[in-house]
């Protein structure tokens, strides 16, 4: 299972290299996000440095949709999902494999993001360790969640306009979460922030189980 | 004071499910006549 | 098998039947119960004054909102698990009869809200959670209506329903920590929890049996609505079929 969940992560993550589209079109949306953000907010008031927890994730999340719907409309071409169906692939492995390749994509994005708001919106960066755990266990619960819901969502015709109704309702826990996390990193009171973590982790969890057992009836259907 | 929010919400709450029960009870009787006897199974 | 419509119908030509009426008269009953005791019977609360009244129709409308998300969670399991379509079935009718109980008590909370904290919205823990559930109700809704194949469809609802459940259980988890960390929860203090007792009592136990019965009503209509509708779609995909092997046998080539 392992084996194959690391066949179908490479296999995802050299067709996004060689394409080049979350490089040159992803990103630069993020940033984009983020600048628009400072349009929005006045920047002189310092509304987006205490704002910036709560910017930098709802950033994450609509430029992770993105990438999530890129790595489901790569799957749909050319009868890609007959041809991963028909490969003998574990189910599970495939879905640990796009969860991955999906997860590691938005910890670039997010590594990107970190920068961005670092120099625009110049906030000092405290509270490492929440941080960088806090970051973790989101991306693993987004893209565990995205992936599955990509999934129910994948080769239909009304895809782009279904996979955000269905996930960002399921993932207004992790906004949630991340952004109090952050704030308590940010804020510097951590301890705060470390039960967030945990319900965050529940919901890694709880789709990594949902989707380990539910691709396998998800592939099946012609 | 405040019955007009009372009647108001009671209003929607009966106004909703009457408009709900009458849709599905319609649209029941037009597709039974679609659907052969033998194939719904209730009496 | 040729369908042609049915001129003498034997079985029944509505979703209804007996024991269906029975309950609906039952319901019917109760909701003017309801409404003797409700509205004109018991008196005003000593802190919220009349609008007290919505509680009554409040209170029981969340609670079968939440017992129709179970539904549906439940036969999105039993439906994965031994492939029952009368299961999925009841899940679809759960969801929908679900939505409409979310919708109504969103909408009397609010209009409860306004006469008691002066706005209709507050970010108040179980106001948001309950439109979060409206949000989730409405994208298993969403895909359990897709243009699709039953198969498809049913598979790709049951997955989404099978997580409606506990993703309702951590989003109100996460939604009372958010409220409750930062400020302390004074806005019900005074409102829903005070206590409440004779007629009043009476009044809400008398919505619960109402609301109750109206929702084992509507689950049971709406069920045979949705058992009617893959009826009349399977038997169209036969109306096709025969149509084209009719055709192929006048001499044209099949494709």
């Amino acid at each position: 299972m392992i084996r194959d969940a690391l066949l179908v992560a490479g296999k995802d993550l050299r067709l996004e290299w060689r394409s080049r589209v979350a490089l040159n079109q992803v990103a630069p949306f993020a940033l984009l996000v983020l600048v628009l953000f400072a349009f929005a907010l006045d920047p002189d008031r310092g509304l987006l440095e205490k704002a910036t927890p709560g910017l930098y994730w709802v950033a994450v999340l609509f430029s992770g949709l993105l990438a999530l719907q890129r790595s489901f409309s790569i799957e749909s071409a050319d009868g890609n999902r007959d041809a991963l169906r028909l490969s003998g692939l574990d189910p599970a492995g495939i879905f640990l494999g796009k969860v991955m390749a999906v997860g590691l994509q938005l910890l670039a994005l997010e590594v990107l993001l970190g920068i961005g708001v670092a120099v625009l919106y110049t906030t000092p960066i405290t509270g490492w360790i929440l941080l960088l755990v806090t970051a973790m266990v989101a991306t693993v619960a987004i893209a565990a969640a995205g992936t599955l819901y990509g999934v129910v969502a994948a080769g239909l015709r009304v895809r782009e306009t279904l996979l955000p109704l269905l996930l960002l309702p399921v993932l207004a826990p992790v906004l949630i979460g991340s952004t109090r996390a952050f704030e308590a990193a940010l804020g510097g009171t951590p301890s705060e922030g470390w039960p967030w973590v945990g319900l965050m982790g529940v919901i890694a969890v709880l789709y990594i189980v949902a989707g380990v057992f539910g691709f396998g009836p998800l592939m099946e259907e012609s | 004071m405040n019955w007009g929010y009372v009647i108001a919400s009671w209003i929607i709450v009966f106004g909703s499910i009457g408009a709900y029960s009458v849709a599905t009870v319609l649209r029941g009787r037009r597709l039974s006549r679609q659907v052969p006897p033998e194939k719904r199974r209730w009496s | 098998m040729i369908p042609q419509t049915p001129t003498e119908v034997t079985g029944p030509a509505s979703t209804g039947s007996r024991a269906t009426r029975v309950l609906g008269l039952l319901a019917l009953v109760a909701l003017g119960v309801l409404v003797l005791f409700g509205l004109i019977l018991s008196p005003a609360d000593a802190s919220q004054g009349e609008s007290v009244r919505i509680m009554y129709v409040h209170v029981p409308s969340a609670t079968v909102a939440y017992i129709g998300c179970f539904l549906t969670t439940l036969g999105s399991i039993i439906y994965l698990w031994r492939k029952s379509r009368w299961w999925e079935l009841v899940a679809y009718a759960g969801a929908e009869v679900a939505t409409l109980f979310t919708v109504i008590t969103l909408v009397t909370g609010m209009l409860w809200g306004r006469p008691t904290w002066g706005v209709y919205w507050v970010w108040d823990a179980r106001l948001t959670s309950t439109a979060m559930l409206l949000l989730l109700l409405l994208g298993y809704l969403a895909v359990r209506r897709l243009p699709a194949d039953y198969e498809v469809r049913a598979k790709r609802a049951a997955i989404v329903g099978l997580l409606l459940v506990p993703n309702v259980m951590i989003v109100r988890k996460s939604v009372d920590w958010w409220r409750t960390l930062h400020q302390k929860p004074t806005l019900l203090s005074n409102g829903l929890d005070s206590k409440i007792e004779g007629l009043m009592l009476f009044s809400l136990f008398t919505g619960f049996i109402a609301i109750s019965l109206v929702f084992g009503w509507l689950i049971v209509h709406r069920f045979r609505l949705a058992w009617l509708e893959e009826q009349v779609e399977s038997e169209g995909l036969d109306i096709a079929i025969a149509e084209r092997r009719a055709e192929a046998l006048i001499g044209e080539v099949a494709p």
